[in-house]
């Protein structure tokens, strides 16, 4: 046992789990709810999509694409100054939940971008048929239409927080990722690093597994019997193929 | 009553322009059954969706009860869609939602306007209870209230969407192609259910279909599209008994069509429909005047002890005895038409 990993102890490694959850929760609920909007209007203003602004469209679609393309650390570096102006400091947790929420947001974005998108056309259109505005159809169709595959979509983005946040160390954040990096790496103490390792990976199995379970749960179309999923299938593809003919 | 005057579609793609529908001029008269029938492709699907405005035409006037969709606002386009309920080929229901979660749906997008007061409200929790409810009943499906759509079959769901369809009473039901996606005795049931509604609600219903049994069996009026144009329209007891246009000979009747060019000679095209008892014409010429003819084609039905349908028969080469086929058959008040 190195002597870093009983310098630790117990209390030194919750601390780790604490900081590293406390950055991932934050800046992912943050991130979802400045994604959600932002997906939804990639959605609805797409040039076939309920309320067609193809400029607008473009625009936030150049943005999200740009903050999506630069990789974290570099990021990181970049938005120093930004953070520095926005959050008062651009060191410590803080700041490292603040760069967090801006590689993240844009990553939601296009994620409920593609899980509203999946909600099947002829679906809306019968919403339509019935006088229903574009509100109505976010909050009454498309949101809870979209809700499995947008609880996936959840998952997925809040892993990749976690993987970001182990970049904590950069800024003087903590959690795992740091004591890893700042900490264990330069005295060479390879059994925290491991145990830093270990512990994540049982962080993401944990929230992988629970979202996925809820995502299944509130998901209508495959509850029931073998026979009824079997049954519910080829219809789903049918829904794909709708015919208009033109 | 809806009014199509001189609508025009045009989409344009990819620097392209499709020509969906060409000055389409229809009127759908209150309590009518109006079926729309063409190939795919012919526009019927965007027809049906200029008369909720799903489609705003390129050109062209939509009126419902006098009132031009294409110039009013928004608001009162929502409002107008209320009254105009709309089923589909693939029933689109919402899958997260139970039956009677969406058959409530309508109700909860839409307001009504009590007599007691000035402003519209949304529906009460209990009122919709209670509308759900007869709908369900009306449907048949009042058991499978609380099922998911995954756990229907095809014609459940296509009942869920027509009690969906009706729960805010509209006054019009538009059916894009609703049984297309149902085996023959699911779409017997639907249709039956149509009827009913059409009859005991009075709900005027447009049914958009590529199958001549449909409009065959409930249809009141019919208007045949052919390449985004009317080809022909008019009461279904006229239009089937003679088309005019060469796609509805070739939809109503192509195995007779078929039958009359691939033989040679005189032939006789007799139209039955319903107007004669069922009385054998045929075995009366053989039996009254020994002339046996030949059937090239016959399709013909017995309703209610009245025959419809067509039949094809080869004119003797002896005029004397093709006059006498055709005296007897006048006499028969059969309608007939000579083909070559």
């Amino acid at each position: 046992m190195s002597r870093l990993f009983s310098q630790l102890g117990f209390e030194g490694f919750a601390l780790g789990v604490w900081e590293t959850l406390y950055m991932t929760v934050v800046s992912a609920a943050v991130a979802y709810l400045i994604g959600l909007p932002l997906g939804i209007l990639l959605c609805i203003t797409d040039r076939d999509g309920l309320k067609p602004v193809v400029w607008l469209n473009k625009i936030v679609g150049a943005v999200v694409n740009i903050l999506r393309s630069i990789p974290f650390i570099i990021l990181i570096v970049a938005l120093i100054p930004v953070s520095r102006a926005i959050v008062g400091t651009s060191i410590g947790n803080e700041a490292m939940i603040f760069m967090l929420i801006v590689a993240a947001a844009p990553y939601v974005a296009r994620m409920v971008e593609s899980s509203v998108k999946e909600v099947d056309r002829g679906v809306v259109e019968a919403a339509r048929s019935m006088g229903a505005t574009t509100f109505q159809i976010i909050r009454k169709v498309y949101l809870p239409e979209a809700k499995p595959s947008l609880i996936v979509g959840a998952v997925i983005s809040t892993v990749t927080v976690i993987g970001y946040s182990a970049m904590a160390g950069t800024v003087a954040g903590g959690g795992l990722g740091a004591i890893a990096v700042t900490q264990a790496r330069p005295s060479n103490a390879e059994d925290v690093i491991w145990l830093c390792v270990a512990l994540i990976v049982i962080i993401v199995q944990i929230i992988q597994e629970l979202g996925m379970w809820v995502a299944k749960r509130t998901d209508r179309r495959i509850r029931g019997s073998k026979k009824q999923r079997k049954a519910a299938k080829p219809h789903k593809n049918q829904d794909q193929n709708k015919e208009i003919s033109v | 009553m809806i009014e199509l005057r001189h609508v025009k579609k045009v989409y344009s793609a990819n620097g392209g322009e499709t020509v969906a529908l060409d000055d389409v001029d229809l009127t759908i008269e209150d309590g009518a059954v109006y079926g729309i029938i063409g190939l795919s492709g012919a526009g019927k699907s965007t027809l049906v969706r200029c008369i909720n405005l799903l489609e705003r035409p390129t050109e062209g006037q939509v009126l419902i009860d006098g009132e031009d969709l294409t110039k009013v606002k928004k608001k009162r386009l929502l409002e107008i869609r209320r009254s105009i309920g709309m089923i589909f080929q693939n029933f689109n229901l919402l899958e997260q939602r139970t039956v009677e979660a969406n058959v409530r749906f309508p109700l909860e997008l839409a307001k009504v306007r009590r007599t007691t007061a000035a402003k519209e409200v949304r529906y009460t929790r209990e009122e919709m209870r209670q509308r759900v409810g007869e709908l369900l009943e009306l449907v048949g499906l009042a058991d499978k209230a609380k099922a998911y759509p995954s756990q229907l079959s095809g014609g459940q769901k296509q009942r869920v969407a027509i009690a969906r369809a009706l729960a805010t009473k509209p006054k019009y039901l538009l059916c894009d192609e609703a049984t297309s996606a149902l085996d023959p005795n699911t779409t017997q049931s639907i249709l039956g259910l149509l009827k009913n509604i059409n009859e005991t609600l009075g709900v005027t219903i447009v049914v958009i279909t590529h199958e001549m049994k449909v409009v065959e069996s409930i249809c009141t009026d019919v208007a045949v599209i052919d390449r985004s144009r009317v080809a022909e329209r008019g009461k279904v007891s006229e239009v089937f008994s003679f088309p005019q246009s060469e796609i509805a000979k070739e939809l109503i009747i192509p195995n007779l069509i078929r039958s009359l060019k691939s033989t040679g000679g005189k032939k006789l095209r007799l139209v039955f429909n319903g107007e004669i008892s069922d009385t054998p014409v045929i075995s009366g010429l053989a039996l009254r005047y020994g002339i046996a003819v030949n059937i090239l084609y016959a399709d013909t039905k017995n309703i209610d002890g009245k025959t419809f349908g067509h039949m094809v028969i080869a004119l003797p080469d002896d005029g004397e005895k093709a006059e006498l086929v055709k005296r007897h058959l006048a006499a028969q008040n059969v309608i007939f038409k000579e083909e070559l």
